[in-house]
């Protein structure tokens, strides 16, 4: 976003430096931080008044639909409003242009539940108009809904770019098996033909491919008495990688 | 020049500025009132009681006519002093604010270029600084009129507030530069407001002579001298040399913004 110079590497935006062409870049980015840091001493309605006329846009209605979507009481004074309020007035504020780049940090921190699933309704809406959004969040479900592609972090560096088509082929089940007692359990993980995550008491719990048929065959001769099984969720998923990286 | 932000601006700095006019003026009322021949003799018998503070507070010297006991009574410390707090304030609310809170990042994405900003920041601050000598020049001129009809040298007073409204540009551009190079207020009020008060503080030991008298070398408000130009003497070569010094200081500080490493 142009606030600091890289250390190494490059920083490109349509072919611009982020840094040299900041100017040139943010007139077509709506930017929503990670730390909200808003004008204090104004209005929300002041607040997003002075960003539109900092940015040269004419035409209010946007900003009135976004305003209307999130419920946002925009009267009142920025330093006496809650987390939520002033995370719907930055996001207000990143939209309102209708810039073809959106860069947004934590979007839905701050939400409720059904602010942020209007957030998702809105991102969509955006996609559907051909916006290009960068987002970067923590909210599985989030990501899920609303990209086409996701980039798993872990300790500042990249782990892996992959498209949620590509991810959805990769997702396994989860299978949790109880047995009628420790030791049928334990027979079970030490001879079955796939990784075994973990073993709770009566119940083995282990990830296999997409296809149930040879695992209930295998399950179905160790003689089980309840099978759980579900897909792997995004954040599951995600939490694999990272034990992947770990070993 | 940005017209939003200046806009802003002005919201911002209209208050301070009003209300340290207001004190200015309620001081210069004061000391335009007190204006006797008389008083000013009276006034140098506490100069040799108190040598030391009244020195200190620049009120040394005989007062002959209207303008040079203003020079005495007001450039010494309250001229000095109270727009020195506006420009600390100025700076504050039109760069260090926005950067140690962080909505500087709304000003950056806005698609505006941080020359732009800087520099409609800069100019925002010495307009605001030359409104309010502006403001107190006029209100010395009214004052005078009505208290003393025409004994007022309006063009000697004239050049007493042009020299100094030069020296408090020099304050504000210490303070602006120290708001474009600071991460946080802490920095900002330590080189800020404290250089400001700290070059005061050497002015104010070397007007009581002395062995302090050297300390004048350190202290760029010596360049400022109310006794000599309202006695008639040039000051021109100190006026260029504080505006000089202003525009490297605030030339500086905007190339350094430009350039600096936001922590965002």
């Amino acid at each position: 976003m142009g606030f600091i110079k890289a250390g190494g590497g490059s920083c490109r935006i349509n072919g611009m430096d982020c840094f040299e062409h900041s100017r040139q870049i943010h007139k077509n980015v709506g930017y929503l931080p990670g730390e909200i840091a808003l004008i204090n001493d104004m209005t929300g309605r002041q607040y997003l008044k002075f960003i539109r006329e900092m940015k040269g846009i004419k035409d209010d209605r946007r900003q009135k639909y976004i305003t209307d979507l999130f419920e946002l009481d925009d009267s009142g004074k920025i330093r006496k409003m809650s987390k939520g309020t002033k995370q719907k007035v930055a996001l207000a504020a990143a939209f309102m242009g209708q810039p073809d780049i959106l860069v947004l940090d934590e979007a839905t921190s701050g939400l409720d539940p059904l602010m942020q699933n209007r957030f998702v309704d809105l991102v969509l809406e955006e996609k559907q108009r051909g916006r290009t959004i960068f987002m970067s969040s923590h909210i599985f479900e989030e990501v899920e809904k609303t990209c086409d592609r996701v980039a798993i972090i872990k300790e500042g560096r990249l782990v892996s770019v992959e498209n949620m088509a590509d991810l959805a082929t990769k997702r396994q089940k989860s299978y949790t098996v109880l047995f009628k007692d420790r030791r049928r359990a334990a027979a079970f993980a030490a001879k079955a033909p796939f990784a075994v995550e973990k073993v709770q008491g009566a119940r083995v719990h282990f990830y296999a491919g997409q296809n149930p048929g040879p695992v209930l065959a295998a399950v179905a001769q160790a003689d089980p008495v309840d099978i759980e099984i579900k897909s792997q969720s995004l954040e599951e998923l995600f939490l694999h990688f990272y034990k992947e990286e770990n070993r | 020049m940005i017209f939003p932000l200046i806009k802003q601006n002005i919201k911002s700095c209209i208050k301070p500025l009003l209300i340290v006019w207001a004190v200015i003026m309620m001081y210069t009322s004061v000391i335009v009132y007190m204006y006797n021949p008389e008083f000013s003799r009276m006034l140098t018998e506490y100069q040799k009681i108190m040598p030391g503070i009244m020195d200190a507070m620049g009120m040394s010297g005989i007062a002959e006519n209207l303008v040079q006991w203003m020079g005495i009574y007001l450039y010494g410390f309250i001229m000095t002093a109270f727009p020195m707090i506006f420009s600390i304030i100025a700076a504050n609310s039109l760069m260090m604010k926005y950067i140690d809170s962080g909505s500087v990042c709304a000003l950056l994405t806005s698609g505006r270029t941080r020359r732009q900003i800087v520099l409609t920041q800069a100019v925002c601050a010495v307009v605001f600084e030359i409104v309010l000598f502006a403001l107190s020049t006029a209100g010395g001129v009214v004052c005078a009129r009505i208290m003393f009809g025409g004994q007022l040298d309006i063009n000697l007073y004239i050049q007493l507030n042009f020299s100094c409204m030069l020296m408090q540009l020099m304050v504000l551009s210490i303070s602006f530069a120290a708001a474009c190079f600071s991460s946080d207020s802490k920095q900002f009020y330590t080189f800020g407001s404290g250089l400001p008060v700290a070059f005061y503080i050497a002015d104010m030991a070397a007007n009581m002579g002395g062995k302090a008298e050297n300390v004048k070398y350190l202290t760029p408000y010596t360049l400022f001298d109310a006794v000599k130009i309202t006695a008639g003497e040039s000051a021109a070569v100190q006026n260029v040399a504080m505006a000089v010094i202003s525009l490297v200081l605030l030339r500086g500080a905007a190339m350094y913004f430009e350039k600096r490493d936001l922590s965002v």
